[in-house]
């Protein structure tokens, strides 16, 4: 550093010496070589500013004990725990769900907690609650219209908290008092739950009415044979209280999904007797609620590659399909290591089953639950097929599945995720099955096992699934519903970074809601797909990747920790990557603009010049065609792009060239295309 | 939860009695339809 100093000081030296003396050399001497220069320009009509996309000073904090500087947790990472059992009783008629529930909860954070906050989403359904009276007016007449609420159904709903009681060592009850707003509940402790992991166990006896439709999320679909139930959001959930909010607890207004503790959950579901329960996790008591002869199906299923129907469409109406004498039958499942578990229950369900090879030599079962009217084999009956090979693909790719079975719902929700069961609509058939099953399992692992923040960054496990997704379903059947044309990055940046959009690191319930599709799902998908095929290449971005999902596994990132781990594991500093995809809505748009040759003649080498004209910064690629024929490619580092919006480089041509084009496999979101090709005049 | 529309839909709507008369619109990410009204038909010609 010394010795550049003094180097800096001495070209200044001379520089000012070589100045003075122009100015005092006769005009007979001959002048002096010219100094090599690169002058400082801005490329024409740019909005580039490199210091804004380069700049230092990305993160908001440095690494610290907590989350550590490299992006995965650190020495002192902490998170509180939430065990559940659960007791709940279907009745069928009424639609009405009647719920016990024993909550563990254990603090492992250094605070000491006098009072504790818990979700109750089911008051989302309320016609006063927050979510409905945020909902839009749309069309003429305008009617409120959204996918997030309970499409104003006017019934009896939300939770009626019967009573909350805290259990002691010998057995007492204690009342709790509690205070309900929205869809949050406030619990005032008697005694606080100590810090450093102290526990507190829970009683709590409620009941609700769920809504025909809730949120695409859970509902009731009619049938022929009857309704089938997809419950979820069933028991108060507790809240987050993490080292970056504290307690988190942001209203369900629909938008932003969940964000929940780990733990393990024991759930004993009781229902007609001639309904199928499916749940999360393993079904602990199949001799109780299946026939015999379903229970040698499901014996083959879990040794078969192949579909086994375990009820055919033909029993569904079959009395004998049921186990006979019992007006109610009680299923108890089990999952552990999960944030949530969910339900599903009808008198209507077809039932088939296959088993699923993990990598480390274990089995789980993928299991399909559907009416007759999604009977086919272009629609249901694939399902399980479906359902194994994502699994079984994204297990490979990533992080072996932890969960025993694997169970896709049949009904009136459209697709959505719960651990080891999902919810996908009846409809569904061929491509839209298979994406449908591929995604919500997908979830698997975002959220599942990656446990973000889905309330306040919705697409850290919607964006990174459809991200998943691209590449199983790439692998799916060689290819059966892979797309048949590349994408088209060009077009794809036209929308991905059109100006009326958010950013992608806003909040779900900061987005227009036609925005999320992209916001949430397209961009940050796309941003990944970037990132691994044109920023670091697959094998460092999958190791980069694999390392935040095995790092943050049933742990809670945060974006920045997702940023330092892809960064650290991938060896490269992205910020200016994230800054300008995730961060802002920055666009991208390269021009070619010049081409000149070295003293005016070709085969001395040409000067390409190529500007940057928008605020975000990628690396280039181009395609250089002589006259005579000849195509070569030129790869430029984005680093040209740190301090400068226009970049000459010599290309060492030997004869004229006849085009130079930017982005030839047209693999960068440049939303305007018209400026990337120089072609000789 | 699954992207309602996880595409570029181009609909097409139709006028009645204004015959000939269509208006393509190009629609990124999630979309609701609702139904056409009284005089406006709408309908999905591709998917992409």
């Amino acid at each position: 550093m010394k010795l550049n100093l003094i180097a800096g000081f001495t070209l200044a030296f001379m520089a000012v010496a070589s100045f003075s003396s122009a100015q005092t050399t006769p005009a007979t001497q001959p002048a002096p070589p010219a100094r090599p220069t690169a002058p400082i320009v801005a490329a024409p009509g740019t909005i580039y500013d490199y210091h804004e996309t380069f700049g230092p000073l990305f993160y908001n904090k440095n690494g610290n004990e907590y989350r550590a500087a490299d992006g995965q947790p650190g020495p002192k990472y902490w998170q509180n725990r939430a065990d559940y059992q659960l007791a709940a009783r279907l009745n069928d008629e009424t639609n009405e769900i009647t719920g016990s529930e024993i909550l563990t909860y254990t603090n492992y954070s250094p605070q000491n907690l006098g009072y504790l906050w818990m979700n109750l989403e089911q008051n989302l359904f309320k016609l006063d609650s927050r979510g409905t009276a945020i909902v839009p007016l749309v069309g003429n007449p305008p009617v409120p219209t959204s996918r997030n609420w309970g499409r104003g159904q006017a019934f009896d709903a939300g939770y009626k908290i019967k009573s909350i009681k805290m259990l002691g060592a010998k057995g007492a009850e204690t009342e709790v008092k509690f205070l309900v707003s929205d869809t949050r509940m406030q619990l005032f402790l008697p005694k606080a739950v100590a810090a450093n992991g102290g526990q507190m166990k829970l009683k709590i006896e409620y009941s609700f009415t769920p809504p025909n439709y809730g949120s695409d999320r859970m509902g009731i679909q009619e049938t022929k044979n009857g309704k089938i139930f997809q419950v979820a959001q069933w028991y108060p959930r507790m809240c987050v209280y993490d080292d970056v909010y504290g307690w988190n607890t942001i209203p369900y207004t629909g938008p932003g999904e969940f964000y929940l503790e780990y733990g393990d959950f024991d759930l004993k579901i009781t229902a007609p007797a001639n309904n199928i329960v499916v749940a999360s996790g393993e079904l602990l008591n199949p001799q109780e609620v299946y026939t015999p002869a379903q229970l040698k199906r499901w014996a083959e299923a879990a040794k078969s590659e192949k579909t086994v129907i375990i009820r055919s469409a033909s029993e569904v109406t079959d009395p004998a399909s049921r186990p006979a004498g019992k007006k109610e039958l009680t299923w108890h499942f089990k999952i552990n290591s999960a944030r949530d578990a969910s339900w599903a229950a009808s008198a209507a369900f077809i039932i088939d089953a296959a088993k699923m090879d993990l990598p480390s030599g274990k089995k789980s079962i993928a299991i399909s639950a559907y009416p007759v009217e999604s009977d086919g084999n272009d629609a249901w009956g694939r399902s399980t097929e479906y359902v194994k090979k994502s699994i079984e693909y994204n297990s490979a790719k990533w992080y072996e599945f932890p969960y025993p079975a694997a169970t896709a719902v049949a009904g009136i929700v459209g697709g959505m995720e719960y651990p080891g069961i999902v919810f996908c609509g009846y409809k569904a058939k061929a491509r839209g099955l298979w994406g449908v099953n591929d995604h919500e399992f997908g979830h698997t692992w975002f959220p599942m096992i990656v446990g973000s923040n889905e309330r306040l960054y919705g697409w850290m496990d919607e964006g990174f699934n459809t991200f998943i997704n691209t590449l199983s379903t790439a692998n799916f059947n060689n290819g059966e519903y892979k797309g048949t044309r590349p994408m088209d990055m060009h077009r794809v940046g036209i929308f991905l970074t059109a100006p009326e959009l958010e950013p992608i690191m806003s909040q779900p319930a900061n987005l227009k809601e036609r925005n999320t599709g992209t916001l949430l799902y397209s961009k940050p998908s796309v941003g990944l797909v970037l990132l691994r095929e044109q920023i670091l290449g697959p094998e460092r971005f999958d190791f980069a990747f694999r390392t935040y999902i095995d790092k943050w596994a049933f742990k809670h990132p945060t974006p920045e920790d997702f940023f330092r781990t892809m960064e650290n594991a991938g060896g490269e500093n992205l910020q200016w990557f994230w800054r300008g995809w995730f961060v802002h809505n920055w666009r991208l748009d390269v021009a070619v603009r010049d081409v000149k040759y070295v003293n005016d003649d070709p085969s001395k080498g040409a000067l390409i010049t190529i500007d940057n004209l928008q605020k975000m910064a990628m690396p280039v690629t181009l395609e250089i065609k002589t006259v005579s024929g000849k195509v070569d490619r030129v790869k430029l580092p984005v680093e040209i792009w740190e301090r400068n919006s226009t970049w000459t480089f010599k290309y060492p041509s030997t004869e004229e060239l006849q085009s130079v084009t930017y982005d030839p496999d047209n693999a960068m979101p440049d939303y305007n295309p018209d400026n990337n090709v120089w072609t000789k005049k | 939860m699954i992207l309602i529309m996880q595409c570029r839909i181009i609909i097409l709507i139709t006028m009645f009695g204004q015959k000939n008369k269509t208006v393509a619109r190009f629609i990124p990410g999630f979309l609701f339809i609702s139904g056409g009204s009284k005089n406006v038909k709408i309908k999905t010609i591709a998917i992409q």
